[in-house]
C-alpha cells in the first residue's frame, strides 16, 4: 500500500519525505556513532576470537605441528585449556589474579568504609584534610605504590638492592613481604580505596536518617539499626565499589609486574603480557578472553543483585541532617591517627620517590650520595649504564609530548562523543538503535585494560581488511584511548544531556534555528561544564595508564608511563622513581591549567532552571 | 491563519494518544484544547507545531498543507510561522532575556539597531522593560513566562501555540496572566491555540474550547455552550466549578424524576423517554432554603465548605450526597436540615451506558418522595431555558 502511495505523490516530493527522514540530524548522527563504535568496540571484539582460532606468523617458529599461518586451528585453546602447560599458563594465574582481586576487594571496602564514616557520620578533628588526603592516592599512578613499597622494603636478602629499611635499620623483610600476593593487595588496595571512599561518603551523605531514626525509635540498638537499616541501604554503593575494586584489579599491569615478575609471581594480566612478547600471540588472546569472561560475571551478578534491590533508590531521597557520632576524648587522637595513615599511603611513597630519585648510587640513604644526577645530570659510566638523567633525554621530552597530547586529544575526543550519544540517548530514548548504541558504549568497561589493549593490537597489528596497520603509531594509541574510556565519557554525556530539557531544543527549532546552530548556541553551552570535567578526567586516567599501552608501545612511540616502566625493568631505578615524579607534575600542571582555563573563559552561566 | 486538522492520528505503539481528530480551528481564533493529562492535548498542540510526526492525517494552515501522511507532506516546525511557549518556559539559561528574544530574529536575518528596536518591543508588548541584561534565573516565575512569550511573539507569528502556560504560577499571579494573555490576542490578532486543563482558565480566556479525553475530542463548541450543555458526561464532569453532582434516576412516563430510595420530582418540557439515566446538576443550580418550601426536597447538611464570599454545602438525604452552592451566606450547622429545590433548565440527562447527552429538561414542581407541595414563588425567576 505505501508503494502504491509513493506512486501517486509526486517523485521529488516523496525523495523530499524520504530524505528528510534519513538526514534528520539525528538519524545521520545515529549512524555515525554506530559507525565509530563498531571500529573501536565491535571489529576489535570480532578480531581477538578470530586472531586466536587461527595459526599466526610467530608460530611458525613452533616444532611437531603443522603450522599454515592464517589458517584456522584449535591449537591456542587446545594449548591453553587442556595441556600439559594449562596449570602454569591459565590456572595459577587465574587463581593468583581472583585472590588478588578478593584481597583488594577487602582492603578497599573496609578502608573504604571506614573513611567515609568517620568523615561522614563523626566529628573527627582535621575533617577537611582527611577528605582531602583520602583521594590522592588515586590520583598517583598505580604503580607508584609499588615502586615505593620496593625501595622501602627490597634488600639484599632476596637479591636486590638495599631498601631503605634494610638500610636504615639493617632488617631484611622476607620474601613474602617484598614480592607477590601480599604486597600487591596491599598496593593495589592503597591505589583504589578512595573509590570506596568516594562511593560510601556519597551513598552516607545521602542517606535519609530518617530511616534510621525510626529504627531508633523503635528501640533499635545501634548495632542492630546499621545491619538491618543502613547495611542493607547501602547495598548498592557497597556492591559497585566491590565490582569496581574487582574489575579494576583483575585488569591492571603495573603493580603486578612490578612485584610480581621478579619472583615469577604471574597473575593474568602479567601472563599476557609475557606470552605476547615471547610471540605466543594466540594464547596471549585466549587469556584477555578469559579475564573478560571474568569480568563479565562479576558485572550480571552486580546486575542481578542490584536490579531485584531496585526498591533502595531512596538512598538518594533528600539528605537529612546526618547523625554525627561524638567521639568526645576520640576525636583528636582518631583524627591525627587517620591522617597519619593517609600520610604514610599516599604522601610518603611520593617523598620516597622524590628520595630515591635523588640518590646517585642505588641503596646508599646518605645526604652525601644526593644529587640532580638522575634528574639533569649527563651520563657518567658506572651509574645506570650511563643512563643520563630524565631531562636531559630527548627521548624522554618526546614521551612526555606524547602523553600530554594524547590525554587531551583523547579528552576532547571522548568528551565530544560522549555528549553526542548522550543527545541521542536524552533525545529519542526507546529507539532500538539507540539503546544498542548505548549498550555497546558500555561494552569497553567489562574490557580489562590489559586485555583491551591486547584486542587491539590483533586488530591494528598487522593490519587488515577492516583496518590498516596502525602498530607503532600515535593513532592507535589515540584510538585505543578513545574506546577505553568510552563508557566513562558516555556515562557523563548521558547525565548531562538528560538535565537539559528536550524543550530548550525545541523552542529553537520553532524559531527556525538549525540543528548545528541549536547545538553550538544552546546544547553545547549547556552541557560544557560536564564536558570539561569527562575530558580532564579522561585526560588524568590516560596520563596514568599503563597496562592499556604496555603492548601497544614500541621504541618509536613512548608515554611517560610506559617509559617509567621501561626504567623499572631495566632495573634504573632512581630514573623510574625521578620520571614517576614528573609524571606527576606533569598531571597537576596540566589540570590545573585547564581548571584556570576553564574559570577564566566560563561567563556568567547559570544552572538550568 | 486558520488551522484545519483531519483524521489526526498519533500511535505509539500500542497506546493511541489521538485518535482521528478533526477540528477546525478559525482564524484568529483563540482555541482551548481542554481536558485530563494523558488525553491528547499537548501531543495535538505538539503535531500542530511539527515537534512530533503525526501516524496519519493531515493538517492545513489556511490553504497550505503543513502535513499530510498520504501526500507526503511534513513541513518542519521552524517553517510554519509559528511560535510556541512551553509549559516549562524553556528559556536558555546561559543566555540573558535580550539573547533569548533575540536568538529567533536573528535567524530571521535581523541585525543591529533593527534587531535592538524589535527585542525592546516584543518586551515592552509583555510589559517587561529593563530587563534586558538579566538572565532567566534572576526572574521572578511570572517574568519567566513573558519572556518565554516575548521570544515567540517577537517572530511575529501567525499561530501562537501555549502548552499549559500558567499551571506553573500561583493563584494571583495566573489571574493576572489570563487578562494579558486575552488582551495580548485582542492586540496582536494571532490565532492562539492553547492547552490547559483548568477548565476556569478555558471558560475564561476562550473563542471555542475543544474538550478532549481519550485521544477524542467530545466537544467543540463555545465556552457557554459547553458550560450550559456538555455533550458527554465526562464534559460535564470536567467542566464542573467546583464539582458536577451526579446522580442516578429512573424517569418514569410522565416526566417524573425518581432517585430510587431517596426522593422524586416532576420535570416539565423535554424529558428523556422512561428508563434509567444519569442526572448531572451543578452546585449553583441547586437552590438552598432554611425551611421547607412548596417543591423543595428535605437534606442533611454534612459539612459546610465556607470560604470568603463562597459558600458550599454538602448534603445528604437516603445516601444521596450532593455540593450545592448558596446565594448569600446561610448560617448551618452540621446535621441541620435544609430544603433544596433543583433549578429549572439546568437539568442534564446523560445514557448511563454511554455517557451522551439524552436532552435537558426544566425541573418542575420537584415534589420530596414523602411530601407534595407547589414550588416556592419566583424560583424560576432569572433563568433560562436552554435552546
Amino acid at each position: 500500500m505505501d508503494s502504491e502511495r509513493a506512486v501517486a505523490v509526486a517523485p521529488a516530493r516523496a525523495a523530499r519525505w524520504v530524505g528528510r527522514r534519513l538526514l534528520a540530524p539525528q538519524a545521520v548522527l545515529a549512524v555515525l556513532l554506530l559507525v565509530v563504535l563498531a571500529y573501536l568496540v565491535v571489529a576489535p571484539l570480532f578480531a581477538v576470537v578470530t586472531t586466536s582460532l587461527i595459526w599466526q606468523p610467530a608460530d611458525t617458529r613452533l616444532t611437531g605441528v603443522d603450522v599454515e599461518v592464517g589458517r584456522f586451528t584449535p591449537y591456542h585453546w587446545q594449548r591453553v585449556l587442556a595441556s600439559p602447560l594449562t596449570r602454569n599458563l591459565i590456572v595459577l594465574p587465574l587463581l593468583r589474579t581472583l585472590a588478588v582481586a578478593l584481597g583488594v576487594m577487602a582492603v578497599v571496602t573496609v578502608v573504604g568504609a571506614a573513611l567515609a564514616w568517620l568523615v561522614v557520620r563523626t566529628d573527627v578533628a582535621f575533617k577537611g584534610a582527611i577528605a582531602t588526603l583520602s583521594v590522592l592516592p588515586y590520583v598517583l599512578p598505580s604503580w607508584t605504590i609499588a615502586l615505593a613499597w620496593l625501595t622501602l622494603f627490597r634488600n639484599q636478602g632476596v637479591g636486590a638492592p638495599r631498601g631503605f629499611l634494610e638500610y636504615a635499620l639493617g632488617w631484611q623483610a622476607p620474601e613474602w613481604l617484598v614480592y607477590g600476593a601480599v604486597p600487591i593487595i596491599i598496593a593495589l588496595g592503597i591505589h583504589y580505596f578512595p573509590f570506596g571512599y568516594l562511593f560510601f561518603a556519597g551513598a552516607l551523605k545521602n542517606l535519609n536518617t530518617e530511616l534510621e531514626e525510626s529504627a531508633d525509635v523503635l528501640g533499635l540498638s545501634r548495632w542492630r539499626t546499621l545491619v538491618r537499616i543502613t547495611f542493607p541501604i547501602i547495598m548498592p554503593a557497597i556492591l559497585s565499589v566491590l565490582l569496581l575494586a574487582f574489575a579494576r584489579s583483575i585488569g591492571t599491569f603495573g603493580t603486578p609486574a612490578i612485584l610480581g615478575l621478579p619472583v615469577r609471581y604471574y597473575m593474568v594480566a602479567t601472563q599476557i603480557y609475557s606470552l605476547n612478547l615471547t610471540g605466543r600471540e594466540g594464547q596471549a588472546y585466549v587469556l584477555a578472553l578469559a579475564l573478560m569472561a571474568i569480568a563479565s560475571i562479576g558485572l550480571y551478578l552486580n546486575f542481578k543483585v542490584l536490579g531485584t534491590r531496585k526498591s533502595f533508590d531512596l538512598v538518594s531521597g533528600k539528605g537529612g541532617r546526618s547523625r554525627i557520632v561524638k567521639l568526645g576524648g576520640w576525636r583528636i587522637p582518631a583524627g591525627a591517627g587517620t591522617l597519619l595513615f593517609l600520610a604514610a599511603v599516599g604522601l610518603f611513597p611520593l617523598l620516597l620517590l622524590v628520595w630515591s630519585s635523588l640518590m646517585t648510587n642505588q641503596g646508599d640513604y646518605s645526604l652525601a650520595n644526593l644529587s640532580l644526577h638522575h634528574w639533569i645530570g649527563a651520563g657518567r659510566p658506572g651509574i645506570n649504564d650511563g643512563e643520563p638523567g630524565v631531562l636531559r633525554n630527548p627521548l624522554n621530552v618526546i614521551a612526555i609530548w606524547n602523553s600530554v597530547r594524547l590525554g587531551l586529544l583523547a579528552g576532547f575526543a571522548c568528551g565530544g562523543l560522549g555528549l553526542l550519544i548522550g543527545y541521542l540517548v536524552a533525545r529519542m530514548r526507546g529507539s532500538l538503535t539507540v539503546r544498542f548504541i548505548e549498550q555497546v558504549s558500555f561494552v569497553p568497561m567489562l574490557v580489562p585494560s590489559i586485555a583491551f589493549g591486547a584486542i587491539y593490537l590483533s586488530l591494528f597489528g598487522r593490519g587488515g581488511p577492516l583496518a590498516p596497520a596502525l602498530y607503532g603509531t600515535f593513532a592507535l594509541l589515540l584510538l585505543v584511548t578513545i574506546g577505553k574510556q568510552l563508557p566513562y565519557a558516555a556515562r557523563a554525556g548521558i547525565s548531562a544531556q538528560m538535565q537539559v530539557s528536550k524543550e530548550l531544543e525545541e523552542a529553537a527549532s520553532v524559531l527556525s534555528v538549525p540543528w548545528h546552530r541549536r547545538f553550538a548556541r544552546i546544547l553545547f553551552p549547556l552541557t560544557r561544564p560536564a564536558f570539561l570535567a569527562g575530558a580532564l578526567i579522561v585526560f588524568i586516567t590516560t596520563m596514568r595508564e599503563l597496562s592499556l599501552y604496555i603492548m601497544l608501545v614500541t621504541p618509536r612511540i613512548r608515554l611517560m608511563a610506559t617509559q617509567a616502566f621501561w626504567y623499572t625493568e631495566v632495573g634504573f631505578r632512581q630514573l623510574a622513581d625521578a620520571f614517576t615524579v614528573l609524571l606527576v607534575v606533569v598531571i597537576l600542571v596540566v589540570t590545573g591549567l585547564v581548571n584556570l582555563l576553564n574559570r577564566l573563559s566560563a561567563g556568567r552561566v547559570r544552572g538550568a532552571s | 491563519m486558520r488551522i484545519a486538522v483531519r483524521h489526526l492520528t498519533k500511535r505509539w505503539g500500542a497506546v493511541t494518544a489521538v485518535d482521528d481528530v478533526t477540528l477546525e480551528l478559525e482564524a484568529g481564533g483563540f482555541t482551548t484544547l481542554l481536558g485530563p493529562s494523558g488525553c491528547g492535548k499537548t501531543t495535538m498542540l505538539r503535531m500542530i507545531a511539527g515537534l512530533e510526526e503525526p501516524s496519519s492525517g493531515e493538517i492545513r494552515m489556511d490553504d497550505r498543507l503543513v502535513y499530510s501522511s498520504a501526500e507526503m507532506v511534513n513541513v518542519p516546525p521552524g517553517r510554519r510561522r509559528l511560535g510556541l511557549v512551553f509549559q516549562s518556559y524553556a528559556l536558555w539559561p546561559h543566555m540573558t532575556v535580550f539573547q533569548n528574544v533575540a536568538l529567533g530574529l536573528a535567524q530571521q536575518g535581523a541585525r543591529g539597531s533593527d534587531l535592538t528596536r524589535r527585542v525592546r518591543e516584543a518586551l515592552d508588548r509583555v510589559r517587561l522593560p529593563g530587563m534586558e541584561e538579566r538572565y532567566p534565573s534572576e526572574l521572578s516565575g511570572g517574568q519567566q513566562q513573558r519572556v518565554a512569550i516575548a521570544r515567540m511573539i517577537a517572530v511575529e507569528p501567525a499561530i501562537l501555540l501555549l502548552d499549559e502556560p500558567l499551571s506553573n504560577l500561583d493563584a494571583k499571579l495566573r489571574l493576572e496572566m489570563r487578562a494579558e494573555l486575552k488582551r495580548l490576542h485582542h492586540d496582536l490578532g494571532m490565532t492562539v491555540v492553547y492547552v490547559t486543563h483548568d477548565q476556569i482558565e478555558a471558560l475564561t480566556l476562550s473563542t471555542k474550547i475543544a474538550v478532549m479525553d481519550r485521544g477524542r475530542v467530545l466537544q467543540y463548541d463555545e465556552p457557554d455552550v459547553v458550560y450550559r450543555l456538555p455533550a458527554t458526561r465526562f464534559v460535564a464532569e470536567f467542566t464542573a466549578n467546583p464539582v458536577m453532582n451526579f446522580i442516578e434516576v429512573d424517569v418514569s412516563g410522565q416526566g417524573t424524576v425518581v432517585v430510587p430510595g431517596a426522593f422524586a420530582f416532576t420535570v416539565d418540557g423535554i424529558v428523556p423517554r422512561p428508563g434509567r439515566y444519569l442526572l448531572a446538576v451543578r452546585p449553583e443550580d441547586c437552590r438552598v432554603f432554611e425551611a421547607a418550601a412548596p417543591r423543595t426536597v428535605p437534606f442533611r447538611v454534612y459539612a459546610d465548605l465556607s470560604a470568603g464570599p463562597d459558600q458550599f454545602l454538602q448534603v445528604r438525604s437516603g445516601g444521596i450526597q450532593l455540593t450545592v452552592r448558596t446565594e448569600g451566606r446561610l448560617r448551618v450547622q452540621s446535621d441541620q436540615e435544609v430544603h433544596i429545590a433543583f433549578a429549572g433548565g439546568h437539568l442534564h440527562f446523560f445514557d448511563p451506558q454511554t455517557g451522551e447527552r439524552v436532552g435537558a429538561a426544566a425541573a418542575a414542581p420537584a415534589r420530596p418522595a414523602v411530601s407534595s407541595a407547589a414550588a416556592p414563588p419566583g424560583l424560576e425567576a432569572g433563568r433560562q431555558v436552554p435552546s
